[in-house]
């Protein structure tokens, strides 16, 4: 069924060169564009039905490797990812389904295709740039999420510098486009635990401002996935080392206070898993004792009311946090401002009452 | 406000030129009128709107996300994989807004309402029409599964009715994408007369034919008036359905080629039922009626409607509904800043942080400070002039935020007033003050204070007993608690207030 049509490739590897020389015609205006893609479409479609099989014939895997072994031949994977927006919508979908397939696919305990994507760091960084484009993002990202799933592939993604534009793209564009290329972003550095604790301690301090400025955006969708991607990050073990770094600036405390009040249970219960972690420190820094003291009383009437919890499951565990968070801020000094001198801060032992 | 791709033969050039659509900007009520509500579900609402700038009729689903149950997540998957599919036989998706703590989805128009109000109305379809309906669901089937998708609720009211008599398979609410590698979906999800025995069992997992099997199950419904054992327990079904055999269709009254299409698609044994894109081979859907309209139905349907069923459905929660609205405030925390935090914050979450908080003369608001125990002072009375209440810093970093002045003036600092005397008071930023019930608000509430700070048993005891007392008195003389707490607090401005200006 996949080699019905006239003048047809024989063989995968035909099927292979012949499509990447039509991809690349996409570069020279004067063609038939719509010709092209009907003709790029149904060699996808050939390319899928070798890769999956359909309803009459199962995959065989030695087409499936005679195909993989032109792919690794030519420059067909950068020259489809170079053209997806002069694709047709649905022929897209099947250049994802060529990568994903072809990612999985493995010899003894090599990955070939890993291996080949090493070799052509300029795909990779392709597909990095390719929310810049709206109508190829959720391709693009799909593709990125499928690497990521490979260790030295989200490796060298992470220390693509394009990760940057990520927390722009998640911001930006299309609803879908936005929170599809956060969900990338954050596989990116929670997928491989220790590859990206390295990455996030290195590029702490701007990450922190990045991840701030998502939780501060005005979208809710936004703000809830970025303060849930922070709090999961900072309770991950093995980034304790980034934790640390984080829970001593007051900006971020002063952040995480704010979001705690908000009027949303959900992004209040979210910030108090980040907010607990500034309260269970027992190195606090001075400026963050200070801030949590000049607001003790605030914070203990704020806490005896919290109760975001909407889930019952959690109740127990949330209430245990809450009791130990209150606890510890019980026990903060209390502080009197000076009549004479403001700036000097007394404070009261609550022992000595 | 689509995307329009540029025309450009090399994407890559011109990414600079491309413009963004920032969602965040749009205000989805200025693009879209909402008219009447058409269906809820535990989602949330659903609403015909008219999009204004093409005049085209579009369903609008208003989900709440700070209510939901469902992982915020997996409402973003679900999105994004709606915005993967196009066909002529699926309601398509058009574009998603964020407004508030809602999610606007913004899907295609079906006018002629779904099969099964096709069905309260006519009781059964005949053939002709069955097969009519079917084929174009298969159609659907044959694109979803095409897209390796399974629907997971396929029954005659998730197949939808244009006005022109299009039939567009709906509600992908709970479909699932099957993956290479996680080939069987195992999460219970259907509606119960429609499911197929493996969904039930669970046993293996299931894969697109459950489908093929609920499509079965809805020929039944639509030639019948409804499905197999639809006069049995939800729950009891559930038992029945993977134990007795597959249902069949009886009757002279049925054709053969509609029996032979029921049967293919009731094989117990999935491995056995055929592909959609099979089924549109088979003798049934290959003898549709060429020239077949659904429209005269669809009308008679709607004046029935008009007779039977004039109400319209109530929305769970009004499109109108903020948590954000601006007639509140949240609480606000005491940050000596130094320096604005890093984040741009809505104005009503810097009016929040940025309170008027003076106990210097120098300094006058921005930099903030108040324990309970410091001053506070009506800024107003004394800075009438705007210049003088902008913000200035002890520092030399730049102020935080310039607070509007007539915000200053309208009583705002008797806010930040009421704010210091409880901590944890909401700020109403209306411009009547509320009145004080100065025994609760007040004396009862400065005794709570006390009584939380007293350490031992003792004290906490006195001060019961205390409190317990002024609400007697307060009752014997009205207007006590008011008298002495006004007493306490300009006392305590004379002794502690004059260094600030007061």
């Amino acid at each position: 069924m996949a080699f019905l049509f006239k003048r047809n490739p024989k063989t995968p590897s035909e099927l292979i060169r012949t499509l990447n020389e039509q991809v690349i015609k996409f570069d020279h205006s004067n063609n038939d564009k719509r010709k092209l893609q009907d003709e790029i479409s149904r060699y996808l479609n050939s390319i899928k039905i070798i890769l999956h099989g359909d309803e009459d014939n199962d995959p065989q895997p030695d087409l499936i490797a005679q195909l993989a072994q032109e792919v690794y031949q030519t420059d067909i994977l950068y020259n489809l990812i170079l053209n997806l927006s002069n694709l047709e919508f649905d022929s897209r979908k099947d250049v994802q389904t060529l990568f994903s397939t072809l990612l999985r696919r493995q010899i003894g305990n090599r990955s070939p295709t890993v291996d080949y994507l090493i070799s052509k760091p300029k795909i990779l960084n392709l597909l990095m740039k390719g929310p810049e484009i709206p109508n190829i993002t959720l391709i693009t990202n799909s593709i990125l999420r499928d690497c990521i799933k490979l260790k030295q592939l989200n490796k060298i993604l992470l220390d693509d510098i394009t990760i940057w534009k990520f927390f722009q793209f998640a911001q930006t564009g299309t609803f879908e486009n936005m929170t599809d290329s956060f969900q990338t972003l954050n596989e990116l550095i929670t997928t491989h635990k220790k590859i990206s604790s390295q990455w996030l301690l290195i590029n702490s301090k701007e990450f922190i401002i990045k991840i701030n400025k998502l939780i501060g955006s005005n979208n809710y969708v936004t703000k809830r996935q970025s303060i849930k991607l922070l709090s999961q990050l900072l309770l991950t073990r093995f980034n304790t080392q980034f934790m640390l770094i984080y829970v001593n600036d007051p900006e971020n405390l002063k952040l995480i206070m704010i979001l705690l009040s908000d009027k949303s249970k959900n992004l209040q219960l979210e910030s108090f898993n980040v907010f607990k972690i500034f309260v269970a420190n027992p190195k606090k820094s001075k400026l963050i004792s200070e801030i949590l003291i000049k607001n003790r009383d605030k914070l203990l009437n704020f806490l005896e009311k919290f109760n975001p919890i909407i889930d019952r499951k959690d109740d127990n565990l949330f209430n245990d946090e809450k009791e130990f968070v209150v606890q510890q801020i019980n026990d903060l000094p209390r502080l009197i401002i000076s009549n004479n001198n403001p700036n000097n801060i007394v404070n009261i032992n609550n022992n000595q009452q | 406000m689509n995307y329009q791709q540029k025309s450009n033969t090399s994407p890559r050039r011109n990414t600079e030129t491309i413009k963004y659509l920032d969602n965040s900007d749009n205000e989805p009520t200025d693009l879209f009128e909402i008219r009447e509500c058409i269906g809820k579900g535990n989602f949330g609402d659903v609403y015909k709107a008219i999009e204004l700038e093409t005049e085209r009729v579009v369903a609008v689903k208003v989900v709440n996300l700070e209510d939901t149950d469902d992982d915020i997540d997996v409402l973003v998957q679900e999105i994004s994989f709606l915005s993967q599919l196009r066909s002529r036989y699926i309601t398509n998706y058009y574009q998603t807004f964020v407004r508030d703590v809602y999610m606007w989805i913004v899907m295609e128009f079906c006018g002629g309402g779904s099969c099964a109000d096709l069905l309260k109305c006519h009781k059964f379809l005949n053939e002709d029409t069955v097969c009519y309906i079917i084929r174009d669901t298969l159609k659907g089937l044959e694109y979803l599964h095409g897209q390796r998708k399974v629907h997971r609720d396929i029954k005659a009211a998730n197949i939808l009715l244009t006005s022109t008599g299009q039939v567009k398979l709906a509600d992908f609410g709970v479909s699932g994408q099957i993956t290479a590698t996680h080939v069987k979906k195992d999460t219970f999800v259907g509606t119960p007369f429609w499911m197929a025995p493996e969904v039930i069992i669970r046993r293996s997992g299931y894969d697109e034919k459950v489908d093929i099997w609920s499509l079965g199950i809805t020929t039944i419904e639509l030639v019948t008036g409804s499905p197999p054992y639809s006069d049995h327990e939800p729950m009891k079904i559930l038992f029945d359905i993977p134990k007795n055999p597959a249902p069949i269709l009886t009757g002279d009254k049925f054709g053969e080629t509609l029996k032979e299409f029921v049967k293919f698609c009731l094989f117990k044994n999935p491995k056995h039922r055929p592909s959609a894109s099979t089924l549109l081979k088979t003798k049934f859907i290959k003898g549709c009626r060429r020239t077949f309209s659904l429209i005269p139905l669809i009308q008679e349907k709607n004046e029935w409607n008009a007779l039977h069923r004039p109400n319209l459905k109530r929305p769970r929660y009004s499109i109108d509904d903020k948590l954000y609205s601006k007639s509140e405030a949240s609480l606000r925390w005491s940050f000596t800043t130094k320096k604005a935090p890093l984040i741009n914050l809505n104005e009503e979450h810097n009016r929040c942080i940025y309170g008027l908080i003076s106990n210097n003369s120098t300094r006058v608001m921005g930099a903030l400070d108040s324990s309970p125990e410091s001053q506070v002072l009506p800024i107003s009375e004394k800075y009438p002039n705007s210049s003088e209440t902008a913000i200035t810093s002890t520092s030399t970093e730049p102020a935080p935020v310039n607070i509007p002045s007539d915000e200053i003036l309208n009583g705002e600092a008797l806010h930040v007033q009421e704010i210091n005397k409880s901590p944890t008071a909401i700020i109403h930023p209306q411009k009547n003050i509320e009145p004080i019930n100065y025994l609760n608000d007040v004396l009862v509430y400065a005794f709570k204070r006390v009584h939380h700070r007293a350490r031992s048993a003792d004290s906490k005891l006195a001060v019961n007993s205390l409190a317990k007392q002024f609400v007697v008195f307060e009752k014997d003389q009205p207007g006590i608690s008011e008298a002495l707490a006004e007493e306490i607090w300009l006392r305590m401005v004379q002794l502690r207030g004059h260094k600030s200006k007061f």
